[in-house]
């Protein structure tokens, strides 16, 4: 039998460590090329480096901080340690420094190619996953871990078993790359990836955007996923022979428009079964690192478009960074949305994390095309529905949560 | 013994630590707030040792370390569970928690009974003669453990 060859997970952590290969379920010490920390978790980062004897930042040109959560803070504690990480990366030579209003930490660092194919990147969110969209192995970690990354330029992973995803076909008109991943969440369930690789394949990756692969990479944390890749230098192809543990394909031309309904990003419903129930909204938002790319704001700007956002419902816009806001606005997308009633807010987490702006009233419902749905995300009480942003849009015109019909003339009540 | 308290399956750290809670940083202060939205009044009935039982995948969700920091601020010695999320389990090693993957006991033991857990043993033992074993912690992350986390740990190999 021929000997298996190694996954990309594996061959990126063989690098890391300075080995010829690693196989799955070893422990390694690998160097890493990129940290990010985030205003959330930045002031138990720097707490737990001043615990470490003679701490000072190995490599400050390896390190970025992003204040991407509060942006710009709302409450005394936030500006607190808003200030902190200015003092500290100041202190420390950190030139990366992403004050308010940059965007959020996993888009800007693709922006800014700060995620490269075959790098190994941490970072203080979950979501970082989101940054394998060029084929990084990019996954998250906690606060004390980061401290001591920053002080040693090192950690351990255990070698994770890599699931291998196949996209085939072509999504229905309509239908978006969100439904699609919703279905690969619905099918793998909370814990179906945990503490395992997931490379995504097949001719049906090739009609992906790259808004789409960052989404699909960031969603992939919702099954467990230790990270996710689109594999793209022309050397690091996928391998045929690969050793995966699990192999699941989606047949694309079979997938229709979705939400992941209460409290769960893995409880996909068919919209067609859930729209007949007319679930009324309280909220509508579009954004966060899965919904606040160009191409989402541009999806329900062309929907919304001299159209009006139905009474009682708020309809929040945030940009994920910086360029994308700047690119809404002079591309008429801002305008379109806000003519239409939407509240615009500075590029950052916005209603995903709940610790700015968008928080629900307790019995309020949202319907979002941000990453998570679960119980007290965006305020105690509320109930969030997961879906593409042609679905928020729709449901934002419509007051309920219903699917985007492009053939519908309009026929939202 | 110390009393056990029991929590189902996919159990996220937004339902551990609510959001409005972040901006603290002091165990003691986040543990008064473990489980507000689904367990509310849980964290004044804890007493320090008490050992939490979970089901599958405890702790998914964010990466916040506030929630496990949370756990151990409220009193929680120990976390029991049929299976853990990866970066909630890493953090709960990394600031000296234990959370001891046991199937079985998360199955058989009940809210409200008392256990005795021994780390480097790899036993529970409940008060009504429950007897489990789960299977040791990997060398490196046992001294974490013992060390009370990643820190100290890191702070002995140093010699500064």
């Amino acid at each position: 039998m021929r000997r298996k060859m190694p996954t990309e997970a594996e061959k990126i952590l063989a690098r890391g460590c300075g080995r010829a290969r690693t196989q799955a379920g070893e422990i390694v010490e690998v160097e890493v090329d990129r940290a990010m920390v985030h205003d959330n978790n930045a002031a138990l980062v720097i707490e737990n480096f001043g615990r470490i004897s003679g701490a000072s930042v190995k490599h400050p040109n390896r390190a970025a901080f992003f204040i991407d959560h509060h942006s710009p803070s709302t409450t005394v504690k936030a500006t607190l340690h808003h200030d902190l990480m200015r003092r500290f990366t100041k202190e420390h030579g950190i030139e990366r420094f992403h004050d308010c209003g940059c965007g959020i930490s996993h888009v800007t660092m693709l922006e800014e190619d700060l995620a490269r194919s075959g790098e190994i990147v941490v970072g203080t969110d979950s979501h970082t996953t989101g940054e394998g969209a060029r084929g990084a192995f990019a996954t998250g970690i906690g606060a004390t871990e980061m401290a001591a990354v920053l002080v040693t330029g090192r950690i351990w992973f255990r070698v994770p078993e890599t699931i291998c995803v196949i996209f085939e076909g072509t999504l229905p008109k309509d239908t978006c790359a969100r439904d699609l991943m919703n279905c690969v969440l619905s099918r793998f369930g909370p814990e179906g990836a945990n503490y395992r690789s997931v490379e995504f394949q097949g001719d049906g990756i090739d009609a992906l955007s790259f808004d789409d692969r960052i989404m699909c990479c960031v969603m992939s944390m919702e099954m467990g996923a230790k990270n996710a890749m689109f594999v793209q230098h022309p050397d690091q192809h996928p391998d045929p022979d690969a050793e995966y543990v699990r192999t699941e394909r989606f047949d694309l031309n079979g997938i229709e428009p979705n939400v992941a309904v209460p409290s769960s990003p893995t409880n996909a419903w068919p919209l067609s079964e859930i729209e007949t129930q007319k679930i009324r909204i309280n909220q509508a938002f579009i954004g966060s690192c899965t919904g606040g790319l160009l191409s989402d704001i541009e999806k329900a700007a062309g929907i919304l478009r001299g159209k009006k956002v139905a009474k009682g419902v708020r309809l929040l816009v945030i940009p994920a960074s910086k360029k994308i806001y700047g690119e809404t606005l002079s591309l008429g997308y801002i305008e379109a949305l806000h003519d239409a009633g939407a509240i615009i807010g500075s590029p950052a987490c916005g209603a995903c994390g709940g610790h700015d702006v968008g928080i629900l009233a307790k019995g309020e419902v949202c319907v979002a095309n941000s990453p998570r749905n679960m119980k007290g995300r965006m305020g105690a009480g509320g109930a969030i529905y997961l879906g593409s942003a042609a679905t928020v849009a729709a449901s934002a015109m419509a007051g309920y949560v219903t699917a985007y019909k492009s053939d519908s003339n309009g026929g939202y009540d | 013994m110390n009393r056990c308290w029991k929590l189902g399956d996919n159990v996220a750290t937004d339902e551990l630590l609510p959001f409005q809670y972040m901006t603290l940083t002091k165990p003691s202060e986040l543990g008064l707030h473990i489980l507000e939205n689904v367990r509310p009044g849980l964290a004044a009935k804890l007493s320090p040792g008490d050992i939490l039982i979970c089901g599958t995948n405890f702790g998914c969700g964010s990466s916040r370390e506030h929630a496990p920091l949370a756990l151990k601020g409220a009193g929680i010695g120990a976390v029991v569970a049929k299976s853990y999320a990866r970066i909630f389990f890493r953090n709960c090693v990394n600031i000296g928690l234990p959370a001891v993957v046991c199937p079985s006991a998360s199955e058989e033991i009940e809210e409200g009974e008392s256990a005795t857990l021994n780390l480097t043993a790899g036993k529970i033992e409940t008060h009504s003669g429950k007897k489990f074993t789960f299977e040791p912690f990997p060398p490196f992350l046992m001294e974490y453990l013992l060390n009370g986390g990643l820190i100290n740990t890191l702070n002995q190999s140093r010699n500064i």
